[in-house]
């Protein structure tokens, strides 16, 4: 199976990730890891989005704030 | 069911106890009976504490008998998911990571349970760590699901859910991070409570995802589990996320209705979601009407952002919080882990600090969404716990779905209290349900509304036939 530029460098992003991170892939396992690595990474990128102020995050873990503006 | 127990809730069987038609001895040794002739099918312990259930027990009806009373859960028989520690009992959190552990202090929980009288079972199997399961790779088997044990009972907290669906127990602790204590609870066809985001300690029970971790009862029926949570609620100032908010009495609104109650169906959670089984739209409509019969008012919403915002916020947060505890394992001994527990914990070291305060920033977003938004609108909402009845046991399962048939994870990103409940069975006989959600704190009004419902229907009445099981497999 070939791969296109864009697979090659996430390939290659993912192996040297996982050199920083100080982890042994089991050579069974990388595929499905990085299979996960490319859907976990699209997720995240979903996130960037524009946002106000408003979504702030401090005070997250609050339990009496984490509703912030339920008049709590 | 038959025998000492015979289906009777928390409630009728402290009644017994009180009255004197019942021991607690007789009810632990009828318990730790059925379970050595009938656990061997669905595989919900991993240790049994005999000697010490048969101790609590013979302590409990002496306190009764010297006038004492600890209320509903003096003398009644529990299990602990074994991510919970207890003192001088193994705490495995089902890994050959954790197998000599042995805590030298309970967890606040186990504290309370024992406090309030009940008598510990055992400690029940989980997926690994909470997460990676079903598995076969584990030093211990994975539970099995009663109503039919080709299939999952649902994750994390399966033994607990397994074991009380089969009639073991009334009720078991369960920890749910991103569905593991409904999903179970909807899988096997009984009642999963998960409370507040702070509203019940934490401290002992082995974490997760510190920001969406919440411990809670599994149990056969809404009054088990409002009996449960009134032991367990409450401040613990040395647990970083407690709530020091008052504790109602959860029992004191239980059998009042829903009658002028606002209920929104969370339909743009679910409807025309991939997955999404026939059976489970008919039964959530069902339910629907049932409260629209007993006189609650109820009408579809939507929420603003797409389940997928809350699914993929809600990931990404767990998958970085997860990976944070196991860091050092992982580099250092990662073939000790499952592999499905491996593969999915890692990828959460691939997560940057920006990716992870984004979702940070989504999931504030979301908390307004629902609280400031649906819930000036509404008491409760409802949605299916699942989107179908359980898998296959040994489905094949991948390290990252994308999809996810629970629906549970948007509620433990914003911290609501969640309660799923039995709405059903599908024609192959696998429990279909349902969550009802509440305000921040205001598990009194779910456990109001799901009593409500359960008393209009007889899904919870329902057992499987262990007996059957057994005997099947003796011959």
């Amino acid at each position: 199976m070939t791969m296109t530029q864009d697979e090659k460098a996430d390939r290659l992003m993912f192996q040297k990730l996982t050199q920083t991170l100080g982890l042994t892939l089991p050579a069974d396992r990388e595929q499905a890891i990085f299979e996960g690595y490319a859907g976990l990474r699209a997720m995240a990128d979903g996130l960037r989005r524009p946002r106000t102020a408003a979504s702030e995050p401090a005070g997250m873990f609050d339990p009496t704030t984490i509703g912030r503006g339920v008049g709590q | 069911m038959t025998g000492v127990a015979d289906g009777k809730s928390i409630a009728e069987l402290g009644a017994a106890l009180r009255g004197g038609s019942l021991t607690s001895v007789a009810l632990t040794e009828e318990t730790l009976d059925r379970i050595d002739r009938q656990d061997g099918q669905i595989d919900s312990f991993i240790v049994v504490t005999k000697e010490r259930a048969l101790a609590d027990a013979a302590k409990a009806d002496k306190e009764r008998a010297d006038g004492m009373d600890k209320g509903p859960m003096h003398g009644i028989p529990y299990g602990l998911k074994d991510i919970y520690d207890t003192a001088g009992i193994t705490t495995t959190c089902h890994s050959k990571l954790r197998l000599e552990n042995v805590p030298e202090e309970d967890s606040v929980c186990a504290v309370k349970l024992r406090e309030a009288g009940g008598v510990l079972i055992g400690k029940m199997a989980t997926h690994e760590f909470a997460f990676g399961g079903p598995s076969f790779d584990l030093p211990f088997p994975p539970a099995r699901n009663p109503w039919n044990r080709n299939h999952g009972p649902g994750g994390s907290s399966s033994g607990s859910g397994a074991a009380v669906a089969a009639g073991f127990l009334r009720m078991a602790m369960g920890s749910d991070t991103g569905g593991s204590i409904r999903g179970p609870a909807a899988y096997c066809g009984i009642v999963g409570m998960k409370p507040t985001y702070g509203r019940v300690s934490r401290r002992g029970v082995f974490p997760l995802s510190y920001t969406m971790d919440h411990c809670g009862p599994l149990s056969k029926n809404v009054e088990d589990a409002a009996i449960t949570l009134q032991c367990i609620a409450g401040y613990d100032p040395l647990d970083p996320a407690s709530a020091n908010q008052p504790v109602p009495d959860y029992q004191a609104d239980l059998g009042k209705g829903v009658a002028g109650l606002k209920v929104g169906i969370l339909s743009s959670f679910y409807k025309g979601a991939e997955g999404l089984s026939d059976e489970t739209v008919a039964a959530i409509d069902n339910a629907a009407a049932t409260f629209r019969n007993l006189g609650a008012e109820v009408e579809e919403v939507a929420a603003v952002s797409p389940y997928a915002d809350y699914n993929n916020c809600g990931r990404v947060i767990l998958l970085a919080e997860a990976y944070a505890i196991h860091e050092q394992d992982l580099q250092t001994r990662p073939l000790d882990y499952g592999r499905l527990t491996m593969e999915r914990i890692v990828l959460g070291g691939y997560l940057t600090a920006a990716d992870l305060m984004q979702a940070q920033r989504q999931r504030r977003e979301l908390c307004e969404e629902i609280n400031t938004g649906l819930f000036s609108r509404y008491d409760i909402l409802l949605a299916p716990s699942s989107l179908s009845p359980a898998p296959l046991i040994d489905a094949p399962q991948q390290s990252f779905p994308v999809s996810w048939p629970m629906q549970t994870l948007p509620f433990n990103v914003t911290g609501n209290p969640a309660m799923s409940i039995p709405v059903g069975f599908s024609q192959s006989g696998l429990p279909l349900s349902m969550q009802i959600v509440g305000k921040y704190f205001d598990e009194a009004t779910v456990f109001r509304a799901g009593q409500a419902y359960e008393q209009a229907t007889d899904w919870h009445e329902q057992w499987p036939a262990m007996d059957a099981m057994a005997d099947a497999s003796a011959a």
